[in-house]
Order: structure tokens, then C-alpha cells, then sequence
């Protein structure tokens, strides 16, 4: 490891844009997970934490990030197969480029942030007309 | 634990002086291979103390110098920061929140 | 031949596109009140948007990231959410502003009741953010908004003494009839309505949209300094007509009419046709501009996808609030609250709220890893820049103050 990249968690990761696998904006960083090897004491980031939820937590309105959680699961269509075990969690290794922003190797269907999107797109665009035609260029 | 919560952490000194709250964490990507794509991200250091501003904008460890007038302004507060390695820690309360570093260091 | 053309095109939007309901009401009343005394404010304004456009359109190209995402980045989540929310809200004003204009132009050109209009033209407004496809949209209200043009033909039929006019924009002092305080209120209120960032919210996202690179920095570069200069001229001539027609029949400008009376005594019903087209396209593509920024201000804090590339189907929470913000609007409007009003609150509050954004921005355009080495401010760019930081600033502080003290500027 001659060249191992150094970043800094709250200027480098928190808060960047996260792409998914096919570049569609999928939310942001919401927070990250650490995990503390209590026997080295190593401590390690081991996920990007995004979505419903998340964020309130991490501005400290833990009920509103409760109420957030449990409206999601409301909202969330369980047709969909999940890769992730947690939506809101993905594994580090699944990041890849971190730049300006951070592409991610999920589909953002995988992920809760994107429920919301998805139930605005059923109950409400979807029924307004011409909601599928790309403006022409 | 989550980020924001190590951001609540105060670290002090074996002596129980405190150094601050832990502002940021440093990273350095040469941990274990993680699937066989990445090593693992792991912490190397924390950043203690004040400068939030600072070092969220970029301006500790100049890595954006301009414009004069917000440096001078914001590097004022950055020198009061510190960077401890994880390897001087010595031991973690989760209850109270609260970092002890091993003898011998500040 | 081809290239020469789009950029000309992209000149004349940029002075379309740089007087909307705030540069109408504030230069018309600054005019009517203070005379040519407070011209000054439009330069120094104007001046100011270039630096921050020409940054923000420079970061867009480069690093491919509007300016909402890397105020949350650059700031973190608690203050990137409170200015997201001030933003918007000031942001709010000004649509409700530009609804009320269009519809105002609308009533005077047809004497149909404006209250009626109101929810037409939040109809028409949300068609276009619905369907219309970015550029062509930006072009057809930037061109019509020529029209306005009819304000310098104006000052010019009114044959002034032109000495003594470009004396009196030299030679600035507060008028015996004033003091200071509110000297210096109607002064942000200029500032503000030349500074408004919602333009730079619309510019750098559409910048991200058409998806500009290194390569479109000259055109950005051409644009803003040609452009806005230009569209800063016309701010400047309808506060001339207002000195040269209202002030000394001591007419205070309380409605959208009154802006447009000197041209229509000076030109006549043609002119006032022409100027009524001008307000409309002008005040219109100003809706559509905020109606947009409404939705990125608040999808770029979230990292929801956004845009008007795709169809709706691509950026349903995007879509959902813009549709959201212009129903508001519309029924803000219909509360019957005085546009003319509203049009000053939203310009000074915008002045308030400038160094939230512009701070950022000017940080980003400094950062190696997203400028690249080439790309970053120039040292006298960041002169520039400073000193503006430093006016934003003074200006954010005193607004409140001031609006108290002066009452709102009454």
C-alpha cells in the first residue's frame, strides 16, 4: 500500500451526492457507519448511511427520524427484490469513484431514499398527462 | 455507531484535560480488501477541536488557499485543532461520551 | 457563422433575461424617488451578479454540480437545511412576485379583472415547466423581453438634457426630502433586484443540464459580461424615464401602471403595447426561472433527481414541488396582496440572503479537486470577490435594521 488515498469523513463523504449504477441521483450521504474492532482498536467506516430518516437523526430530531422511517415502510412497494439487507445502509466496497460526488454500485430502487420518488411518481405524475414525453432538445 | 455520534465524542488526555470534541475523522484507504475491489476504509486519525468551518470548507491542510480574506479569517480558528492518531487512544466510555488518550500524550 | 450566432443568441437572452418584476419596481421607484441618485447601486449590482454567474456557471461546467448540492456539501446538513429553507422562501416572494407581474401586464393590456388572470397564468407557468424543453423556453422569453428595450427609445424621445442627466448619475447625494436610512434601504432594494439568486440557482442548473464543460467556459464567460452589462444598461433607462416623467409630477410608484407610464406618454399607445409585450415575457420567464429554482433549491438539498432534460416520470418529487410552489403562489396572490408589495420584500430579503449562497460558491471556485489546477479564481478575481463578500455582508446585516427603521420604505 504505497499510495493509500486520505480522506476526510465530514469534507470528503458526508453530505456528497451518490450516484447509482446508472447515474440517476439516488440522495446524499446522509451519515456514515463506523465500526470499532474492540479487540485492535481499529476503527473502521463500513457503510454510507442514506434516506428517510438518517438525516434527521444526524440533525438530532430522533422522533421526526423515527416518524420519517415508519412512513417510509408505509410507502415502500415490497414488490421490488432487495439487494441491500438495509436500505438505508450501503457497504462501503460497494462505492466506487468519490469525487464531487459518489457513485455507488446499487440501482437506486435498492435504496428507501428513492421509495418517495417512486409513490410521487404512482399516486401523483402519473396521473397527469404528458408526464413521460421528454421535451424535445 | 454512526458518524454523528463520534462527532459528539470528547477526547481528553490521561489526565482528564479535555482537548475538545471530535470534529472530523481522517480516513486512509489501506485497510483489508473488502470482496476483492477495495480496502477497507480505515480511520487513522481524529481531528479534535474547533475549526469546523474551516476544515468543512477545505482550507486546513491548504487544500484551497483563496481567497486571501477567508483564509486569514478562517485559519485563525484552524490552529486550535488537533489530529490524534487512533493508536493513542486508550479507551472509549460510549456511555459519556468521552475519548481517553494513553499517558504520554498531550 | 453558426457559433457566432448562438453566442449573439445567448447575449441578447442574457439581457432579456436580467430585468424581471424587482429590476421594473425597484428601478421605477428608485427613479421616481431618489432621481438618478441611487444609479450607482444598478453598477455595483451588476458587477456583483457577473462575478457570482460567471463562478457558479465556471463550477457547473467543471465539477458538473449546481449550486444547492455544494451549499449542503460546503456547509454541512444543519446550516446547508437553513438556508435551503430561507432560499426557498425568498424564493417564494419572487414567484409570487413574477405571477402577480404577468398578470398585471396581462390586465392592462386587456382590462380583464387581474384576479381573474391569476390562475391562468400559474396554469400557463407550470405548462411550460411541464413540457416546454429548457433552451427554447430560456430564448423565447429572453428575445420578447427585448421589448424593453421601448424604455430606452423613451428616454431618448424625451430629449433630456443629457449633461445634466449623466451629471446627476455622477454626482449621487441623498435628496433633501430623504434621509439615509431610507436612502440606503431603496439602495439593497437595487441591489437586490440586480443580485436576485434565483438567477444563479436557474444559470448553474441549467448549466449542469445542458451539460456544459471546460469547453463552454468562453460562452459563459461572453454571456455574462456582455450580456448582463447590457441588461444592467436597461435597468438603468427605465429609472431614467421614471426621474425624467414621474419624479417631477411627484408620482410614487405604487403599481406595475406607473412603471410603464413614461413610456407611454413619451412613445405613445404603441409603446405602451410594446412595453406591456416587454413586462409580460420578462415577469413570465421570470416565473418559469423560480418556479424551476423552487424545485432545484429543494431536490439539490435532498440529492433527489432533478431537471428538465428528462420527463417528469424522471424527477417526480422535482415536478411535485415546482407544481406545488406555483399553486401557492397563485393563491398567495389571490389573497389580494399588494404585488408591488411583495416585488420589494422578495428583492430586499434576496439581498439579505446573498452571502448564504455566494460564500459557498466562492470557496468551491477556489478548490483544486474541483476546479482542476487550470480553472480555479485568478488573483484578481478573488480581489473582486472579496470585496463583495465583504458589501453582501454588510449588506445582510443592516437589511433588517433598515426595513424596520424605514418601515418598509414608506
Amino acid at each position: 500500500m504505497t499510495d493509500a488515498r486520505v480522506l476526510h469523513a465530514t469534507l470528503d463523504l458526508l453530505d456528497r451526492q451518490l450516484l447509482d449504477r446508472d447515474g440517476i441521483l439516488c440522495g446524499n450521504v446522509d451519515d456514515l457507519e463506523i465500526d470499532r474492532d474492540e479487540t485492535t482498536g481499529e476503527v473502521y467506516v463500513t457503510a454510507l448511511l442514506t434516506g428517510p430518516g438518517i438525516l434527521a437523526y444526524r440533525l438530532g430530531a430522533r422522533r421526526l427520524g423515527r416518524w420519517t422511517q415508519r412512513a417510509n415502510r408505509r410507502i415502500h412497494d415490497d414488490d421490488v427484490p432487495g439487494v441491500l439487507e438495509d436500505r438505508t445502509r450501503i457497504p462501503i466496497e460497494l462505492a466506487g469513484q468519490i469525487g464531487p460526488s459518489i457513485s455507488v454500485a446499487v440501482g437506486a430502487k435498492d435504496l428507501a431514499s428513492h421509495d418517495a420518488e417512486r409513490w410521487t411518481l404512482r399516486h401523483i405524475i402519473a396521473h397527469i398527462p404528458g408526464n413521460s414525453s421528454r421535451a424535445p432538445q | 455507531m454512526r458518524l454523528s455520534d463520534l462527532l459528539h465524542y470528547t477526547v481528553r488526555d490521561s489526565d482528564g484535560i479535555e482537548l475538545g470534541r471530535v470534529s472530523d475523522v481522517r480516513i486512509v484507504q489501506d485497510g483489508r480488501i473488502l470482496r476483492g475491489v477495495q480496502a477497507a476504509f480505515r480511520v487513522d486519525a481524529l481531528v479534535v477541536g474547533r475549526g469546523g468551518v474551516a476544515e468543512r470548507l477545505g482550507y486546513m491542510r491548504a487544500r484551497v488557499n483563496g481567497p486571501w480574506l477567508v483564509r486569514v479569517l478562517l485559519t485563525r480558528f484552524e490552529q486550535r485543532a488537533h489530529v490524534i492518531e487512533v493508536d493513542q487512544i486508550d479507551h472509549w466510555d460510549d456511555d459519556a461520551a468521552v475519548i481517553t488518550l494513553r499517558a504520554g500524550r498531550r | 457563422m453558426k457559433k457566432l450566432l448562438g453566442v449573439a443568441l445567448g447575449v441578447l437572452t442574457a439581457i432579456g433575461g436580467f430585468v424581471d418584476m424587482g429590476d421594473l419596481v425597484a428601478n421605477a421607484a428608485t427613479g421616481a424617488r431618489f432621481d438618478m441618485n441611487l444609479a450607482w447601486v444598478v453598477i455595483v449590482g451588476v458587477i456583483g451578479i457577473i462575478v457570482y454567474a460567471e463562478m457558479s456557471g465556471r463550477v457547473a461546467a467543471l465539477c458538473g454540480r449546481p449550486v444547492f448540492d455544494l451549499v449542503r456539501e460546503r456547509l454541512g446538513a444543519r446550516f446547508g437545511m437553513a438556508n435551503m429553507l430561507a432560499s426557498f422562501f425568498i424564493n417564494f416572494l419572487t414567484l409570487t412576485a413574477e405571477i402577480a407581474g404577468v398578470a398585471l401586464a396581462i390586465s392592462l393590456a386587456s382590462s380583464v379583472n387581474y384576479f381573474f388572470i391569476i390562475p391562468i397564468v400559474a396554469i400557463l407557468v407550470w405548462l411550460v415547466c411541464w413540457r416546454m424543453p429548457f433552451q427554447l423556453m430560456e430564448r423565447v422569453f429572453g428575445l420578447l423581453g427585448l421589448c424593453l428595450l421601448v424604455f430606452a427609445v423613451a428616454v431618448w424621445k424625451i430629449g433630456p438634457d443629457w449633461n445634466a442627466l449623466f451629471s446627476a448619475t455622477t454626482h449621487p447625494h441623498v435628496p433633501g426630502s430623504e434621509n439615509i436610512f431610507t436612502y440606503a434601504y431603496f439602495g439593497i432594494a437595487l441591489f437586490g433586484a440586480a443580485m436576485t439568486p434565483y438567477e444563479v440557482f436557474f444559470f448553474s442548473s441549467g448549466a449542469v443540464e445542458d451539460g456544459w464543460t471546460e469547453k463552454d467556459l468562453g460562452e459563459n464567460k461572453i454571456n455574462v459580461l456582455i450580456g448582463f452589462p447590457l441588461g444592467a444598461a436597461l435597468s438603468l433607462a427605465i429609472m431614467a424615464c421614471a426621474h425624467l416623467v414621474l419624479a417631477p409630477r411627484h408620482i410614487v410608484v405604487e403599481q406595475l401602471s406607473q412603471v410603464a407610464l413614461p413610456v407611454a406618454s413619451a412613445v405613445g399607445r404603441l409603446g405602451l403595447a410594446i412595453v406591456l409585450i416587454g413586462i409580460f415575457a420578462a415577469t413570465f420567464g421570470a416565473a418559469l426561472e423560480t418556479s424551476l429554482s423552487a424545485g432545484y433549491v429543494v431536490a439539490q438539498y435532498f440529492g433527489w433527481p432533478w431537471g428538465k432534460r428528462g420527463s417528469p416520470r424522471e424527477a417526480t418529487r422535482f415536478h411535485l414541488v415546482v407544481l406545488m410552489s406555483i399553486a401557492a403562489a397563485a393563491l398567495f396572490g389571490l389573497t389580494g396582496v399588494d404585488p408591488v408589495k411583495v416585488t420589494e420584500y422578495s428583492i430586499v430579503l434576496s439581498a439579505a440572503a446573498l452571502p448564504l449562497t455566494y460564500f459557498p460558491i466562492l470557496v468551491i471556485a477556489n478548490d483544486v479537486r474541483y476546479m482542476g489546477p487550470n480553472h480555479t479564481n485568478g488573483r484578481f478575481l478573488n480581489a473582486i470577490a472579496s470585496v463583495y463578500l465583504v458589501i453582501l455582508v454588510v449588506v445582510a446585516i443592516a437589511t433588517i435594521p433598515l426595513m424596520i427603521i424605514t418601515k418598509g420604505g414608506s
